[in-house]
Parts: structure tokens; sequence; C-alpha cells
């Protein structure tokens, strides 16, 4: 072999390599991308943890911790420790074993809710409009999500000590290597959420894509819940006004069931098995009829990661609530999960696995009336009322007795009740125990929780009052040693 | 097998200061002027009898006839045969010395024997007197027998001066200096040297080389080929006379266990994980400790110089060579992937000149089934004398059970607690189930006794311009499982082809197809209810429809309504449904070498590995698992109904996957080589290139309603049934997210630089260095962070050589060598990323969507390890006794990891740069010939390693990391071993049989959450920190006795203790289990217990069992740590060969038989009766062991 043949295959070998392409290395895996075109963050934005807390999470929490609610002896015993602390209102509910889905998927959100807000407007591919409808929705959830932390973490809304009273921290930034964090005031936060629900409502448009985006009438709504929260009634009502204007004028508007036609022969919920009514609107999280922004949280027995319902009963006083024509009891029985009689025959909910807890029509109803009946519109109130009951029961029944719609703190008595009525064992109740507990015009109240055992005794709890606001949980305390916890 | 001997040269590295070409494909050999018949030891059994039949034949063939008889090596150098004269001889069955008389009578020559080779010099002339004239220095060289050499080298150290001996022995060499050195060597005996000192006459008496003339052992680096006693770097090598006969595991990485220094092979079904590439498992080994603290602890494997994923496809049989790189000099070579160690294997291949020769191995390992005598359950009686104990109808009320298991005996407490049946009655009821033991049952009807067979035939031989090495073997691995299958079916054909003198290329192919299936059989022992049989007394297979968990009258319901039968009987599924999978490997690696130019030549390497695979999955409708599914989807109100099925209720569903995999590398490299400084000194350089891409992808197709016969299935409506099925029996609402087709690939691609450098200086002093810069995919579009490159620079001091040497006569080598170096580590594609990585995932109800998958950290780059090492090898004693000791300390920078984050971040770690390690040690090797006689011997080997392992830095820190609880299963902690063990310092029990702690400031306490990190212990370390090998060979006559012990020392564990507390034993019979640790019995049961017994007491409430108390302060409490060490018989191998006599007859070269057993427990140190090979350290739980003493027979033919 020549020289002249070594050579030329040595040189094609060579060249075979340096054909490799420069590009060579630029593969990226399969199944995994970077955000960068607009339509990324569109996806980003549609992304179930965002609206739907199907495992863990949302207000799981909150539901055993209303007043709405007893406990059962017999399932209570074999409840997961968690679940034990949060119904006896224990200071802290987690150890150090334990998991806080709740806030670790909510910090999560906030994780991927800053990055859209921070970077969707350099985004390509997308126009202004698109760009603009999804930072407002992102400000929108980030708001809902502080708002959320600070009726945690923050004591109630009190203009007198807001500014002096610690919440939780307010978090703008996507990264993890952040180490320091520190408690905002309550009045911070409420700032900081009228801030973004102010920028949302400013790009948001009246129809979005489906009620798990907000639109303009959500994001409306829940800013003037927030008013509401925090005694600015007047820019409450006008808010409110302006969120059922914007939710009739969407495509597919929130509507009211009216429980009269659905129980009905034929209706949507009939007929009513043993696993309780067909098609409930708490069957899953697809039914966003009623919702002006549709968020859910798994709200049924225990499943491995959350807390479990299957000790809860409706407390007695819950229970004294409701007109026996009313229809919204069709969703209890005395029944644990998988169809199992109570033989103490004390309600448990049935036929819902998830509860909403974005922003329901019903709720706008009701916070409407409330902002009212606070203004002395009690007319104005009443009208918003008999709205919601006649969707719920018979006209024959859906009348506000005389004697509660007579006077302002009656009527705001009433809607508290109907509140509890229309959302009970969902977790809402927390939210107005703690509203009650420092609202002048609500009778001084103590809270208890009975735990009823089989042979008949029963054992009571009581709520501390330190207690209406949450601890921060072990995990974040842990890792953060100089954030000051809740008494 | 790779046995050269001195002076023979592999290239690039060549080492004497003389070179020729020599024919074949070594580049340059430098055996001074001679060409040896350089002659393999057959590792098969030798013949000492001779049986010839020539004329007028030439010598040197009659020498290779009796080479190959006899295994004996002939040493001469071809001047030496110059001149012989034909032989003419018939001799049958005579012994090798007196035909080598014979034969040697009337030529020029002599011969002489030692050990096994036979060295041939020049007969000395007559003695003659000389007169000597001039002032020269003159002598004659005689051999050990005081015969004359003829063509002895005989010169004058650092003088170009020099002369060989003549027909008498003499030599002579003109004007001396007057304190010179005279050097003398003669090939097969050993140099010698002696100052002048104004001497005139110097005689000297050269002694044999054959007992002190070292194997020279090749190391390969997968780069380049180097002769031991040149190389720089720490290389570790089996003996694999041990590794070939080790037919207890078909595994490569287990049968290197105890044999190679610094290599610590996790033994037994614990160390079998998963590789690092997601390809399978194999067994884990850790070369010089863990240097990592996320990242796998693999090394990486390469096969015939190319890197492959698993090394499975391999034929422990077809296996010629391992090296084993250990420290930075030796493997930095192959870049940022070689911080782990590299295992480098070479297949076996033909020679030149080599007749055809055929070889068949092959054994049978029996194993036997499960040692279930190992495990520490309750028996039938214990256990429900326990389940008496705790039942608690007031915690767990009949009626809220409905949905739950209840098994029998609890059927029996709760009929008795509801007034269904009397004491009397429950009693006797209990009593019958305490009476029943299920273990004969379980080890009859769900095991079956387990082998393993492997046989390979393979043929060897070739011409000057070709040769070969060809293999067939069949693999089979009979497990304990019913129904099961695994058979491998493999063939290698490795060939070199020279097609003239300056190109060789060599191409080696190795095919593997492995075929497995296996049934749908249950896996059991003593962990289920111990009473409870699976068989009557009939043979019929008992319904347990009561382990899913559904009451009687549920069930029933169910059934009416659903129309599907809801029985259980777990010997009934066996054949209901399959897996089977058939899995191709084609492996090829072509190697071409071409000599450019004097000293330049070019080499290329091209791998290429491809293995398409498939695997089907059945499982039938009639499986419990597919009814209960269906009942799921099926909607009927009442039993009036006609049930609708949303999913087939017929055939089955079945999965085929389609998994390919394939791996190309291109490697070219040019090496050049030189002489330098009067030929004293010697430089290699290389340079080179390679592209490595690896890919591997899935598809999994599932259909549902299929039928077997058919081919038929039925179309689903996927998008109904994910938005759920409403008010099925057994479910409120049951949503069916299979997707019908799934795709999931892989890719990784390198692009890499690298350079090789030595430098001799007088063959005593050598330099070597490596350079290589590494470029990849896996960071993205981080390349900035991939620049840092990995190399090395070494250098070794043969001291042996230096002439202050020559005294020490005992001192047969000696050389020191150090190593500096960096290699890296780096993470499987899309780990870490510096940007957000978004995953999608399937959400048919609101569209497509994106998620945070991996957060982003900027701040990352490459893990990399910095090794030292400082080294000595030694010889002495005629090398009866050669080894080494080494010494390495290794700094891992950059340590890639999960990092703790704040909570408030939205993330609770992301993947980053943690912190440093290092990794000290020292490893010795010992080798030595106890007894040396024609009819026995005695060798022993000893391995011994120790690491010390410590996380020196965590770059963040993070307060979560105080935890009692992290700090428990942290394998991270600062200041300790990467492996730590942390445990609670227990303070006995209250008078509620609570466990207490004591805390650091001498707290006594319950409370759980009481503790923080400082309040635990720190226990040691879970890896071994001495772990090695003692070989014991003896050999007598035709019998061959070798054992091999293995021991791992000073790593501690978790002891099992009892687990259940709290709660119904019985839940976890619905997966087979529900049984307790015999302990529990012991446990606290009343106030005063807690004096003598540490054992805390059940609280049925798992509430109150949670938050009064933590039983961890007891089951995770020093108490329970126990040591770890232990020494172990791993296999003695009793072998007998053939006698040379029969065999002739049969027309067989040599025939051996083995047989071997193994894992005899010599000591231990823990006093539980706890065999570490099957302790989970960390969890502290047993497993149960497959097997407790395997046994083999093997037999090995060549013919």
């Amino acid at each position: 072999m020549n020289k002249f043949t070594k050579i030329t295959i040595i040189g094609i070998l060579t060249f075979s390599l340096s054909a490799c392409k420069k590009n060579f290395l630029d593969v990226i895996p399969q199944g995994k991308q970077v955000a960068t075109t607009t339509d990324d963050y569109t996806k980003m934005m549609n992304d179930k943890r965002l609206f739907v807390y199907d495992f863990a999470g949302g207000w799981q929490g909150q539901v055993l911790m209303g007043d709405d609610v007893a406990a059962e002896g017999s399932r209570y015993s074999t409840a997961m420790a968690v679940s034990q602390k949060a119904f006896t209102w224990a200071d802290d509910i987690f150890l150090s074993g334990d998991h806080d889905w709740t806030m670790e998927l909510w910090l999560g959100n906030m994780y991927t809710i800053n990055k859209v807000i921070i970077e969707v407007m350099q985004s390509t591919g997308g126009t202004d409009t698109q760009k603009k409808a999804l930072l407002g929705e992102a400000y929108a959830t980030r708001a809902w999500l502080n708002f959320q932390f600070v009726n945690f973490y923050g004591k109630s809304y009190q203009k007198a000590s807001a500014a002096a009273d610690l919440a939780f921290p307010i978090i703008t930034t996507s990264d993890v290597t952040v180490k320091t964090f520190t408690r905002a005031s309550v009045q911070q936060v409420y700032d900081a959420i009228e801030a973004d629900f102010k920028n949302a409502i400013a790009t948001l448009p009246v129809n979005s894509q489906s009620a798990i985006h907000f639109n303009r009438a959500a994001a409306k709504g829940l800013l003037a819940k927030v008013y509401l929260f925090s005694g600015r009634y007047t820019e409450a009502l006008q808010l409110f006004n302006e969120a059922f204007t914007d939710n009739a004028a969407s495509g597919v508007p929130a509507r009211l069931y009216d429980y009269n036609a659905e129980f009905a022969s034929g209706g949507k919920f009939d007929p009513i098995t043993t696993n309780g009514p067909s098609n409930s609107p708490g069957i899953d999280y697809l039914d966003v009829t009623e919702s002006v922004v549709a968020k859910s949280f798994y709200n049924a027995y225990y499943n491995g990661n959350g807390y479990g319902n299957d000790f809860i009963v409706l407390s007695a006083k819950a229970q004294a609530l409701f007109d026996p024509a009313d229809l919204r009891l069709n969703f209890y029985a005395a029944q644990f999960p998988f169809s199992e009689p109570n033989p103490s025959g004390r309600l448990s909910k049935i036929g819902v696995q998830y509860s909403k807890f974005g922003l329901q029509l019903p709720e706008l109803y009701l916070l409407r009336a409330e902002c009212k009946a606070r203004l002395n519109d009690l007319s104005g109130a009443l009208v918003d009322l008999a709205t919601l009951r006649n969707a719920r029961m018979p006209a024959s029944a859906a009348a506000v007795p005389a004697a509660s719609s007579s006077t302002q703190s009656a009527l705001l008595s009433f809607i508290f009740d109907e509140r509890e009525r229309e959302f009970a064992a969902e977790g809402y109740r927390w939210f107005d125990m703690r509203r009650e507990a420092v609202d002048p015009l609500f009778a001084a109240k103590t809270y208890t929780h009975t735990l009823y055992e089989d042979d008949g005794t029963s054992t009571s709890f009581t709520l501390k009052k330190d207690r209406l606001t949450m601890r921060l949980p072990y995990n974040i305390t842990v890792s953060n040693p100089d954030m000051p916890n809740n008494p | 097998m790779y046995k050269f001997y001195k002076d023979i040269i592999t290239p690039p590295r060549s080492c004497k200061t003389n070179t020729s070409r020599v024919s074949g494909f070594r580049f340059y050999a430098t055996a001074a002027l001679l060409f040896l018949a350089l002659l393999q030891v057959s590792a098969a059994a030798t013949a000492q009898t001779v049986t010839l039949s020539e004329k007028n034949a030439r010598l040197s063939a009659v020498l290779e006839k009796m080479r190959k008889q006899t295994g004996y090596d002939f040493l001469y150098s071809t001047a030496t045969l110059k001149g012989a004269r034909p032989v003419t001889i018939s001799v049958t069955n005579v012994s090798l010395e007196r035909v080598l008389t014979t034969i040697f009578d009337n030529q020029p020559l002599q011969f002489s024997i030692q050990d096994k080779s036979v060295v041939i010099s020049k007969k000395a002339a007559a003695k003659i007197t000389f007169t000597v004239l001039h002032p020269v220095i003159h002598g004659i060289i005689f051999d050990d027998h005081d015969q004359p050499l003829v063509g002895a080298s005989v010169k004058i150290d650092g003088e170009r001066k020099s002369t060989v001996t003549n027909k008498q022995g003499m030599y002579f060499l003109k004007d001396p200096p007057a304190n010179g050195t005279l050097m003398v060597s003669y090939i097969g005996y050993q140099n010698d040297s002696t100052t002048i000192s104004n001497q005139e006459e110097i005689n000297i008496h050269l002694k044999l080389a054959s007992l002190t003339m070292q194997e020279v052992v090749i190391v390969n680096t997968g780069y380049q080929k180097l002769n031991k006693e040149r190389a720089t770097g720490s290389f570790g090598k089996p003996d694999m006379k041990i590794f070939a006969e080790r037919a207890g595991s078909t595994d490569i990485i287990s049968r290197m266990e105890g044999l190679v220094a610094g290599m610590t092979v996790q033994p037994g079904s614990i160390g079998i994980l998963p590789n690092r590439y997601g390809t399978g498992t194999s067994q884990q080994s850790i070369i010089r400790g863990k240097s990592t603290a996320t990242l796998g602890t693999a090394p990486i494997y390469v096969v015939n110089g190319v890197q492959v994923d698993n090394l499975s496809t391999v034929n422990p049989d077809d296996i010629a060579d391992i090296s084993v790189l250990k420290d930075a000099s030796a493997s930095a070579i192959w870049g940022a992937r070689a911080a782990n160690g590299v295992i480098v294997i070479s297949t076996k291949s033909g020679r030149s000149g080599q007749k055809v020769k055929f070889n068949y191995s092959g054994y049978i390992t029996t194993q036997g089934k499960p040692d279930f005598g190992y495990s520490r359950y309750m028996n039938s009686s214990q256990y429900i004398q326990a389940m008496r104990e705790t039942f608690n109808p007031v915690v767990f009320p009949w009626n809220s059970l409905s949905n739950s298991l209840i098994a029998p005996h609890e059927q029996i407490l709760y009929d008795q607690s509801r007034g269904i049946i009397s004491a009397a009655q429950a009693n006797s009821g209990l009593d019958s189930l305490s009476k029943i033991d299920n273990r004969q049952q379980i080890k009859d009807l769900l095991y079956r006794n387990a082998f393993t067979t492997n046989q390979t035939l393979s043929a060897s031989g070739g011409s000057d311009i070709y040769n070969f090495y060809t293999s067939l073997s069949y693999l089979n691995n009979h497990s304990n499982q019913q129904g099961a299958a695994d058979n491998t079916y493999r063939i290698t054909l490795n060939q070199t082809i020279n097609p003239t003198k300056s190109i060789r290329f060599s191409l080696n192919t190795l095919i593997s197809n492995k075929v497995t299936s296996s049934g749908r059989a249950i896996a059991t022992g003593p962990q289920f209810l111990p009473y409870q049989l699976f068989q009557d007394a009939a043979g019929n297979n008992i319904n347990l429809a009561y382990l899913q968990g559904l009451s009687p009258e549920t069930r029933a319901d169910y059934q009416a309504r659903s129309r599907i039968n809801l029985d259980y009987s777990p010997l009934d599924e066996l054949n209901l449904g399959y897996t089977k999978s058939n899995l191709l490997t084609i492996n090829t690696t072509g190697e071409l070498g071409v000599k450019i130019a004097k000293g330049l030549s070019f080499s290329g390497t091209y791998g290429y590995q491809k293995s398409p695979g498939t695997s089907a999955n059945y499982d039938d409708a009639a499986l419990y698992s597919s009814r209960r599914e269906l009942l799921n989807y099926t909607v009927a109100r009442s039993a009036d109904d006609v049930p609708v099925y949303y999913i087939p209720n017929t055939g089955g569903r079945f999965a085929k996957g389609i998994n390919d995999s394939y791996n190309w590398t291109v490697r070219n490299q040019l090496a050049y080589n030189t002489l330098l400084r009067g030929d004293k000194d010697e430089l290699n350089v290389q340079v080179g290139q390679e592209v490595q891409e690896q890919y591997n992808s899935i598809e999994t197709t599932v259909v549902r309603g299929y039928d077997k016969n058919l081919k038929t299935y039925s179309l689903l409506d996927y998008n109904t049934l994910s938005q759920g099925v409403f008010g099925a029996i057994g479910s409120f609402r049951s949503v069916f997210n299979e997707q019908p087709y799934t795709i999931f690939y892989d890719r990784n691609r390198y692009r890499s630089y690298f350079g090789l450098l030595n430098y001799s200086i007088d063959s005593k002093y050598i330099i070597d260095g490596s350079i290589r810069r590494d470029y990849s995919n896996l960071f993205s579009s981080a390349k900035s962070s991939q620049k840092k490159p990995a190399y090395s620079i070494g250098g070794k001091w043969l001291i042996s050589k230096e002439n202050f040497m020559k005294e020490l006569s005992w001192i047969d080598q000696l050389a020191l060598r150090s190593t500096y170096g960096i290699t890296g580590n780096s993470p499987n594609a899309g780990t870490a990323f510096s940007v957000d990585i978004l995953g999608t995932e399937l959400n048919n109800t609101y569209g497509n969507s994106l998620f945070v998958s991996t957060t982003k950290n900027d701040k990352l780059t490459w893990e990399s390890t910095h090794t030292f090492n400082s080294g000595i090898d030694f010889g002495i004693l005629a090398n009866r006794i050669t080894g080494s000791i080494d010494y390495y300390r290794k700094n891992t920078t950059n340590l890639l990891g999960n990092i703790p984050t704040n909570p408030l971040t939205g993330s609770s770690s992301v993947f980053g740069n943690i912190g440093n390690m290092t990794n000290r040690g020292m490893e010795i090797s010992l080798r030595s010939v106890n007894v040396q006689t024609p009819a026995f011997s005695w060798s022993t080997t000893f391995i011994f390693s120790f690491n010390h392992n410590e996380l020196v830095s965590y770059s963040a820190t993070d307060p979560t990391q105080n935890t009692a609880d992290y700090r428990l299963t942290a394998q991270n902690v600062v200041g300790y071993s990467s492996s730590s063990l942390f445990a609670y310092r227990f303070a006995g029990l209250d008078n509620l049989g609570d466990p207490k702690i004591k805390l650091a400031n001498g707290t006594i306490t319950k409370e759980p959450d009481a503790a923080s990190a400082g309040d635990l212990v720190y226990m040691g370390t879970m890896q071994p920190k001495f772990n090695g090998g003692f070989s014991n060979t003896f050999r007598y006559k035709s019998f061959s006795l070798t054992a091999n012990m293995i021991y791992n020392l000073g790593a501690v564990m978790r002891r099992d203790v009892n687990t259940f507390y709290s709660g119904r034993a019985s839940t976890f019979a619905s997966s087979l289990g529900g049984n307790i640790n015999e302990d529990f019995a012991q446990r606290w049961k009343q106030p005063g217990d807690e004096a003598h017994t540490d054992i805390p007491s059940y609280v049925a409430n798992i509430g109150i069992d949670g938050s009064r108390r933590n039983t961890d302060y007891y089951t995770l409490a020093d108490i329970n740590v126990v040591s770890a060490s232990y020494v172990k018989l791993r296999d003695v191998t009793l072998g007998y060969d053939f006698s040379p006599r029969i065999l002739r007859s049969l027309h067989v070269d040599a025939a051996r038989v083995y047989a071997q057993s193994g894992n005899f427990m010599i000591w231990k140190a823990n006093k539980y009766g706890i065999d570490p090979e099957y302790q989970s350290f960390s969890q502290g739980m047993r497993s149960v062991p497959d097997f407790t003493h395997p046994f083999t027979l093997g037999l090995n033919v060549t013919f």
C-alpha cells in the first residue's frame, strides 16, 4: 500500500468527523422545553395546578376548622393526626414529617405566576393584547393567592391594627435561590392585592377562554370581596355591580342552577342515588356552570395526601339552619364515604368530591347582599338574597323571614347563615368566623367543635382567639428561623 | 491471557534502546535483535510428556510441537537456532527432559528447564586459553550450570562499548574505564552488572530468569495498552482464573468482588440497582469511595475500547482481560465521566500462526428456593396471640370497616365482640388458626428450584494475515419464580486482518439475544398471614376474596349488580397474563491501525451498538385486577338493570413496547513515537478527537379487549372515559387516564478532544500526561460551564533499575509512582438547567398545558474530582512476593445535588452545585507463592482497601438540614461521611410504653419533634471502610482448591426491629403482607414493663399514636444500630485436571472439571443473625435471600 492510499484513507476518516455539524450538541431532551413564545405562556396559564387541587391542598384544613362541622368518633379515631389537629384547633398542625400540601402547591403556583408576570411581555409570537391578557390573569391569580395567605396567617383585617399586624411575605420573584423573606403587614398585603387586581382589571378581557381563567368580572368580583373584607363598602358595591354587568356580558356567563328544576324529574341532578344526586356540581372540577372563576379542591374522604373529611358531619347548629324544604339538603345524608350509613343520623355532605373556592356566582350574590346591608340598603340586599334562594328551594320557603330582614344586624346574621347553608363543610365558614370575631355588628361568640362518640358521649373543643390566625407551618418556620411566628 | 514476557513491547510505548522491525502488527519491537518465539501459556492443563515422530524436521518446528504438547514456554533467539541441524526422532509419551536431551545431543545447542520454561542457548566450544595482549577487560559468562553462555551481551554502562560473548562464552572489551559498570544480559537470564574497579578479568554467573521473570502485565485504558511496569497510573486487575470460574454469578461485576483493591462491589440483591442510563439494572460497584452526592456512583464500562451502557451482553467466558482504572492518570482520558473510575474489558482474540483450537466451557449452578427461615416474622400461634391482644373494636368499630379488609382472625374476634358467636366458639376458631402453618405451601406452590447454566463453545486460530476468535453461548437463568424463563444467546466474532505490514484492521462483534417471559406469579413469604393456606386438603385453590377488602355483603351486592365474579385465588392467576421481552444487542467495534511514516501512525476506533427490543404485556380479563377495574367502569343501579360496561369485559389488556437504543463512537487519533538523546529516551505523543452519541427510546401501545387468537381489540372512547364515569359500582367517579400510545426518548451527545504524552528517560524515569476536553448537550445552553478540561500528570521511578539496587539481590522490582489529575462526573440529560424547564402533561379537558418541571439554577458547573495518587510496586524474594501499595486522595468539588431551598420560593429543592467532598484511602495488593514444588503449590492473594469519605463543605446551608428528620435520612451532612447514619439517643420507655430520647442538652423527652439534628448521634458510615479479599489456591498434582474470602468492615446498619405500633396489622394483607416482627411479643404491655423492655407499646388509635409520641425514637434509635462488618467465604472451588494420557486417546488437549459452592458466613460483628448482604442499612429491613448456598458443577475442555 502506498502512501497516497494511506493518506486518502485518513483524509476520509478525518473528514467524516469534521462533517458533524456545529449544532451537533444543540438537542433539548424530549418532553422538556423552555418558555419563549406567548403560546408557551398561554399553556403555562392553562396548567391544571393553577385551577384544581385535585389530590390535596386548597381549603381542606379550613373545612375541618369551620364551626359548621362536628366529628364522628368512630371515624375520627382512625384519621390522620393533622386532621385531628386541624379539627381541635391545635396550635401547630404540622410536625416535621408532615406535608402542608396547601402551602406547597400555592407557593409553587406563585413561582409560575411571578415567572409569567416577569417574562410574558418579552415573549415572542403573540399580540400585545394576548400578552396583556396573560399578564392580567397572572396578576389576578397572584392577588387571589395573597388573599388566601393573608387570611391564613394574618389577623382579621382591622383598620386600626392592619399596618402593624404581621401577615405573610409578599413574593414577587421566581428564583429558588432567594434565602430571606420578610413577613409583610396585613395592610401591605391588602395593598399589594389591590394593586395586582387593579392591574389585572386594566388588561383582562371580558371573555376568558373558559371559567378556569380569570376574566374581568372575576377580577372585579374578587377585588370587591377584598374591599368588603377591609371595610371599603362603597368601593366594593361599585365593583360588585360592575362584576355582575361584566359577567352578563361575557360569552358564557356564570349562571345559577335552579335546584327546583334540576331536582325535578328529568333534571340534571335527578335521580338521587345512594351516592347522592346524579351529577352534582361538586362531582368534579369540570362543572363550572356557577363559577365566575373556577378553582376547585379535593374535599372528600382521605386519599393519602390530604386531610380527608371522612369523620366530618354537619354541626347541630349548621343542621338547624336548614329549612326542611331547602333543596340543598339533597346534598346531605346520614352517610359516610362509600355510602356507609351513619347510625347516628347526623348529616354529611354526599355527592361532592370537589369544592369550588375561586369565585362562585352564589357567593357573588351573597357578598353583594352583605355589602348592601352594610351600607344599609336592606331592600337591595333582599333582592340579591331572593335571587339565590329562589334557585335553591321552592318559592314557598324562599322568602326571608320578617324578623331577619327588619334590622341591619339581623339581616347581616341572616346573610352569614345563608352563606353557611350555601357552602356548609366547604371551608367558607372559617373566613366568616374570622370576620365575625372582629365585627362589632356581630355579638361576641365562642366557637366550639363537638366530637361525638358512638356510646353517646361527646367532647367539646373551644377555639382560642389566637387560633383564628393560623401559625406558620413547620417547613416554613424551620427554613426561616428569623421569621416571627404567630402567638 | 494477554501475558507477554519481559522485553516484548507493546505499542505505543516502546521502552528499550534498540529498535528493529518485526513482522506482525507490532510497530516496533525492541527485543535486542532477538525475535522471541513468544508463546502463550495455555490456561488449560499441560502435559509434561511428549510424543514425536519426526524425520529431518526443522528444530524450530519440533520445538513448537513440544510447546503445544507440554504448555512449556521455549525461550530462544532466532540467531541461536541458526545452524541447528534437522531433527529425526520418534518417541511416545517420553518425558520432556529426555526428549530434549536426545534432540540436543547432536545440536550445537544446550537447554535448561526451569519451572515451565525451556531456555535454549548455544553450546560453548571447548575452553581455550587466550593470552591477553592489550589492556582489555575480559571474562566468561556462565549459565547457572557453570556452562559458558554464547552470545550474551556485555556492555559498559554509559558508554557505547558493547560486545557479545564468543563460542567459548568469552568477551573482550577494550579500554575499560577504571570505575565503570559492566552490564551483562542474556535472554532468559537475569541481567547482572558489577563494578570494574580496575579488574581485568570478570567472570559472571547469570541466574536463570524464569522464576523471577515477571509476566509483563498489560493494562488497557481503552485508548492505549501499556506495559504495567511503565504505567504511572493506578490500575487494578482481577485474577482472571478466579474470575472465570466464579460460576455463582453470571454478572461480570459480581465476579470481580474482592479481587481488585479499591473496588467495592455491593453484593447481593440490595446491590442490584438501575444503571445510570436507565437501560436495565446492574450490580453496583464503587471505586475508591463515593465521590458524588446524587449522581451515579458506578464506574463507566468500556468494552473493546468503546463505552457501553451495561455489561450484560458480554459473556464472561469471552473476556480476555479486565483493567480497572482508578486514579486520574489512568482514567482522565475518559474525561467528564471518569470520576467514578473506568472498567475496561477486552474480549479474546486469535493469534497469528495458531492452529484452530476449540474450547468448551460450561457449568450449572443450583440455588434452590428462597431462604425463608432467615426472616423474623411471627408464626401462627404467636401471631394469633398478638392479634388477640391488640384487637380493639372501639377504635376500629365494625361499622367503619365495610370497605376494609377483615382477616379471618379478625372476623372471629368481631363476631365474638358483636355477640354473634360465643367466647368458646371464638377461642376454638382462633386456636385452630394458630395451628395452621402456611410456610410449606408457600415454598411448594409459589416457588421452584432455581438454577443457572451457561455453555460456551469457542474456536480460535489464525495465520499471518488473519486471525480470529469466535464463540457461541447459551445462558439459562431459571429463577425461583413459577412460570418465568430467561434465556440469553450470544455470538462473538473477533477478527484481525493484517493485509500489509503497515495496516492492521480488527473487527470485534458481539451479538446477544435475551429472551425472557414470566406469568402472573405472586410473590410472598413469611410476611403474609402465617395461617392462610393457598390450597385446601383436596388440592383445590382456596378463594381468598377477603384479601381484596370487600365485605361479603358488599361483594355479593357488587357481583349481583355487575354480574362480575369477585372471587380471588392467587394461584389461579399464574397463567392469566404474561410479560415477554426480547432484546437483541449488537455491538461492533472496528479498529484500524496505519503506519504512516517512521514513528508516525494513525489509529481509529469505530464503535456501534444497537439494541432493538420488544416487550409484550398481556393481562386477561379474568385476572382479579382486571375484574376489579371493570367493576369501576360498570354502571348498574340494581341487580335487575343490565350492567353497562364502559371498558371491554372480554379479552384482555395488551401492551406492546418497542424500545430501541443505539450508541456510536468515532475516534481518530495520531500517534508519534521517537527515540531521543542517543536512543536513551523515548517520546510518545497522541492526539485525537472523539464524537459520541447515545440514544434510547421506548414506544408503548396499549389496546383493550384484546383477543389473543383473533388479534382483535375494542375501540374505546378515550375522551368520554377521561371525563369520568359517574355512579359506577364501587366508585363514585372513575376516571380512565390510560394513554393508548406513548413515546419517550433520550439523546446524549458528546464531542471531545484529547491528547496523551509519555516520556521515558533511561528506561528508569517515566513522565506522562493527558488532557481531554468534553462538550455535551447535557447542560443545554450553558456551554460556558463546559470549558473545564480533564487532565492528568504522572511520574514513575523504576528504582530497581538503578545500579545501586543491584546489591540488594532480594529485591527484584521496586518502583515509585505518583499522579495528579482532574476527572468529571456528568449528570444525565435534562437533570439540571440554567433556565426553567417546562414539562407537559396530557390535559384533555382544557387543552394542552405546560408547567415548570425543573426550576432554573444558572450557577451550575461540572462536578470535578481532583485525584492525587502515590504508589509503590514491588517484587521480592525472586518475585515470590509481589504487590503494590497505593495511597490516594480525591477532592470532589462542585458536587451536584439537590440544594434544599426556602419553601417560600415555591420549590423545596433545586439541582445545583452543593459542596465538596474528599475521599482518601489506601490499597494493598499482595500475591505470594508460599510453596512451589512440582507436585504441590500454594499461593495466596490478599487485597485490602481502606476508604475514608467526608463531606467537607456544603455551599447551601439551609435550616431544614438542621432538623432531625432530615438528618435521619440525609446522606450529606458536612463533616461526615457521604453515607452517614444518625440515630436518636434512646432513653428508655415511659410508663405508657412511649419511647424517650435524650437530647444534646441532657433533657429526656418523648415529645414528637423535640429533637433537632444536633440531638442525634452519629453512628458511623454505611459504606464499609475496609474491604477486600483473601484468596488461597492449593494445587496438588492434578487437583486444585481455591478458596476466596471477602470482607467488608467498618460500616454500620440499622437492625430490623418491629415497626408495627398502631392501627391494624391486617391492613397489609391485601398486598400479601400482614404479618409482623416477632419482637412485637416482647413489647411494653403494662406499666412496669419499661424496666425490662425497650420495645414501645401498641396504641390502636393512629391519631394518638402520632401526636402523643414518636415510635421512631425507638426504631431509629442508637440501640438499634449495629456493626455491618462481616467476612464471608464467597466461593470455594475444587478442580481436577484430567491426565494428558487419558486425554490424548480422546484427541483432547486439556480437560478440567470443578465443583464450587459459596456464601458461607465466616464471621459477622452483629449478634442478631443479620447477613448485611440482605439488609437495607438505612431502613433496617431484611430481605429474603434467594438461596443459602449455591452449588456449581463445571467443565472446561480444549481440543
